[in-house]
């Protein structure tokens, strides 16, 4: 199934427009580059980034207010990301996809396309886990929520597309 | 097979009322002292499995057991185990969902190339912008493959997952 959607979304495939242009002046993007996980060398480092990323989560779990609780996610997401480890990559892109849900429901919907914007770019390549689905959901709600029709059907086939994947892995395993 | 003499019967059961109480089980039963009696429980099935097996796992304590004893001992044996197999090898019931998250993403796939296929026809070079109907029920087909994947875990129960799984990786390689 998923090959066959690529090769038809490929005819469609067309450049994305600047972030701040008119919704009506862009045109579908629904690219969607991906890679798979690869644990890495595990390090001092990583497991430090990790354990960072743990209490913040915890931290967040206390806070009741939307805004407070993505901030705090969002002050984790600022940390440095260990290069070439799997497991960093994964655990910010579920930072990502918390803070932009706890942002979608304060309403803050211009804050969740700033904010994943430059996390899940269609020229990025994308870990295949259900985080970045998440986070493609989360852009695509509140695109539309915003108006922005374009950006919400991409980021919603782009979520379909990456979900379709976690099922042929699913399927494999 | 001869039945025990009333002493050695009587032996036979205080020594394994010893065991049992050792094991911490529960002591004989009137109908096991009465089967031990009467010498039958070695021609119970479980109990002649049991003792096969045993001296299965013994072969040289056991050089009376034939090759072909041995081969008929253990097809019984994996006669038995069949049943119980075969029900440990159903799919379990957490990926039932699988086949209707299939159908939902074939769906979701579809309204995607009605939108786009479209446009490219367009000759005019503008694409009109989906309709608020369409971005709604796509959304709706994200949102239910989304939540057909959820494993069930908080944020922070992964997050601990994953630096307990990385912690022990870290362990094993100093």
């Amino acid at each position: 199934m998923r090959h066959g959607l690529i090769a038809v979304l490929g005819l469609g495939m067309l450049a994305c427009g600047e972030p701040n242009e008119a919704p009506r002046e862009r045109k579908l993007d629904i690219r969607l580059e991906t890679h798979a996980v690869l644990p890495g060398q595990p390090s001092a480092a990583g497991l430090a980034y990790l354990d960072q990323v743990l209490a913040a989560h915890r931290e967040a779990d206390a806070i009741a207010e939307p805004l407070a609780r993505a901030d705090r996610l969002i002050a984790a997401l600022e940390l440095p990301i260990p290069e070439r480890d799997g497991a960093a990559e994964i655990a910010a892109i579920g930072l990502a996809a918390r803070a932009s849900e706890a942002l979608l429901e304060a309403h803050a919907d211009a804050r969740v396309i700033a904010l994943l914007g430059p996390i899940v770019p269609t020229e990025r390549s994308l870990v295949i886990d259900r985080a970045s689905a998440r986070c493609l959901v989360a852009l695509g709600d509140a695109a539309a929520r915003s108006g922005d029709h374009v950006l919400a059907m991409g980021s919603y086939a782009r979520a379909l597309d990456m979900l379709t994947l976690l099922l042929e892995e699913e399927a494999e395993s | 097979m001869t039945e025990l003499s009333p002493p050695s019967a009587a032996l036979a059961s205080e020594a394994i009322a010893r065991e049992l109480e050792a094991l911490g089980e529960e002591p004989l039963s009137a109908d096991e002292l009465a089967m031990l009696a009467a010498d039958a429980l070695d021609e119970e099935p479980a109990v002649a499995s049991t003792a096969r097996l045993i001296e299965l796992s013994q072969p040289y304590a056991a050089p009376e057991l034939t090759e072909l004893g041995a081969e008929r001992v253990w097809r019984t044996i994996e006669g038995r185990r069949a049943p119980q197999a075969r029900a440990l090898a159903r799919p379990a019931p957490s990926r039932r969902w699988v086949p209707w998250v299939a159908v939902s993403l074939a769906i979701a796939a579809a309204l995607v190339l009605v939108v786009v296929i479209p446009s490219d026809d367009d000759d005019s070079g503008e694409r009109n912008d989906p309709s608020n109907e369409q971005v709604a029920v796509i959304g709706d087909q994200a949102r239910s493959a989304l939540r057909a994947l959820d494993d069930g875990l908080s944020d922070t129960a992964r997050a601990e997952r994953l630096s307990a799984d990385y912690q022990r990786r870290l362990e094993e390689v100093h």
